[in-house]
């Protein structure tokens, strides 16, 4: 029996994401999650909150409390996003990298599982025999070919560098926005000093309280 | 001599402000990500298994159907019963090697596991929304304190949710078996080429 999905958000409402909307829509799921051939480029454009919603929230709150939250989007904007909308960007580019690889591998493993099929049934035919050998030999060289191309610049560690290094840079985005600390105990341009400061350290891949990339 | 500022406590309306777009854009659109990746994972994962056990179900039809018509048409076999059985060995030769790439391709995309964390993660949420700041909460030094357990609480989820996710991505362990006997193979013809500089993974 096929379950019906529950509404996707407790509001109804999609994630904020940098992908395209309605990317790849009407395919099966696992298909969806595929890695594609040819990348996107980078949206310099990107925001965390969209300009309209932020505006329709503002609009219904205190004119001075709007205005100073309107100076911290501008602040954080030439401070923390565009760091942000590049680590993101190159996350997402390292992690379809290293699945274009990864399921590379899974087809020419799936080639030379059948070529080993046919060689144990075809035992009796020499020139058949060869023919498969040859392919098992190439399937081999075309794996080494790609796994010495991926071993320069691994995409797996520099997906994850960059994801641990986005995600914590989008933490950062609201512990400003929200005056949390360590931003409750400045003001004024000591406070816009802190955040470029935390946010430069975190770009690489320094957090403040953790050990260099290790943390989340 | 010049001093620094004492910072002024916010005041309540910048709180509400504030409390307002965190809570609309971190907590709840955090919220929607998580409920989205659960349900698509789930969906895929279900979809792959499906196939799985499809190609696994065709495979053992056509090794049986195999040996049902090589019984009733025993040794005199007209043309197309050996059509039909060799469509069929061609069939149970190829569906298992597919069948074996859906198994590998659930270990690469991990869905499984990254449904754990992130139904968890929606859990731990719930505890952070619920710690939300009261409106009608009389002093601001309480409101404040309210919204901060509240920001900090969802902001420490995110982080628990990244650190675990760092744990589950790993390559499967049949692909690197599978690249290092291919890589083997390879040897006697791609010799005194050694890895590249700077190569520390074959697997990426």
């Amino acid at each position: 029996m096929r379950l019906k999905l529950p509404n996707l958000s407790p509001s109804g409402a999609q994630p904020v994401s940098q992908e395209k909307k309605g990317f790849r829509q009407g395919w099966p799921v696992w298909l969806r999650q595929m890695p594609r051939l040819s990348f996107p480029p980078l949206n310099e454009n990107f925001q965390l909150i969209d300009p309209a919603a932020l505006e329709e929230v503002l609009s219904q709150a205190d004119t001075a409390a709007a205005e100073r939250i309107r100076r911290d989007m501008r602040h954080m904007d030439g401070e923390l996003l565009r760091l942000f909308r590049r680590l993101d960007y190159e996350a997402k580019a390292q992690q379809n990298r290293y699945r274009v690889y990864q399921i590379t591998y899974l087809l020419l493993a799936a080639l030379a599982t059948l070529i080993g099929s046919i060689m144990a049934l075809a035992t009796d035919n020499a020139d058949l025999l060869a023919v498969l050998a040859f392919g098992e030999t190439l399937v081999a060289l075309l794996t080494t070919y790609l796994a010495t191309i991926s071993g320069r610049e691994p995409p797996l560690p520099l997906w994850m560098q960059n994801r641990r290094r986005a995600e914590h840079m989008r933490r950062e985005y609201f512990r400003y926005l929200c005056n949390l600390e360590p931003y409750d105990t400045v003001q004024g341009y000591e406070r816009e000093m802190l955040l470029s400061k935390r946010a430069a350290d975190i770009n690489r891949g320094f957090f403040p309280g953790v050990k260099p990339d290790e943390g989340a | 001599m010049a001093t620094t500022p004492t910072p002024q406590a916010p005041g309540r309306q910048d709180m509400l402000a504030r409390y307002e777009l965190f809570n609309r854009f971190a907590m709840q659109d955090q919220k929607a990500y998580y409920v989205t990746a659960v349900a698509n994972h789930r969906k895929a994962s279900r979809q792959v298994n499906q196939i799985r056990a499809l190609l696994s179900l065709a495979t053992g039809l056509s090794a049986a159907m195999i040996g049902l018509i090589a019984q009733l048409a025993g040794d005199e076999r007209s043309t197309v019963e050996a059509i039909i059985i060799g469509v069929l060995t061609v069939f149970a030769v190829i569906l298992p090697a597919i069948g074996a790439l859906f198994t590998s391709l659930a270990d690469l995309f991990q869905w499984d596991k990254l449904i754990q964390i992130y139904d968890a993660a929606l859990e731990n949420l719930e505890v952070a929304d619920a710690q939300s700041p009261h409106p009608e909460i009389p002093q601001d030094l309480i409101y404040r304190a309210s919204l901060r357990a509240f920001a900090e609480g969802t902001l420490s989820v995110m982080s628990d949710e990244t650190a675990q996710w760092g744990q589950a991505i790993r390559t499967p362990a049949q692909i690197e078996k599978f690249l290092q006997e291919e890589q083997k193979k390879a040897d006697p013809y791609s010799r005194g080429f050694g890895p590249a500089p700077g190569e520390d993974e074959g697997a990426g």
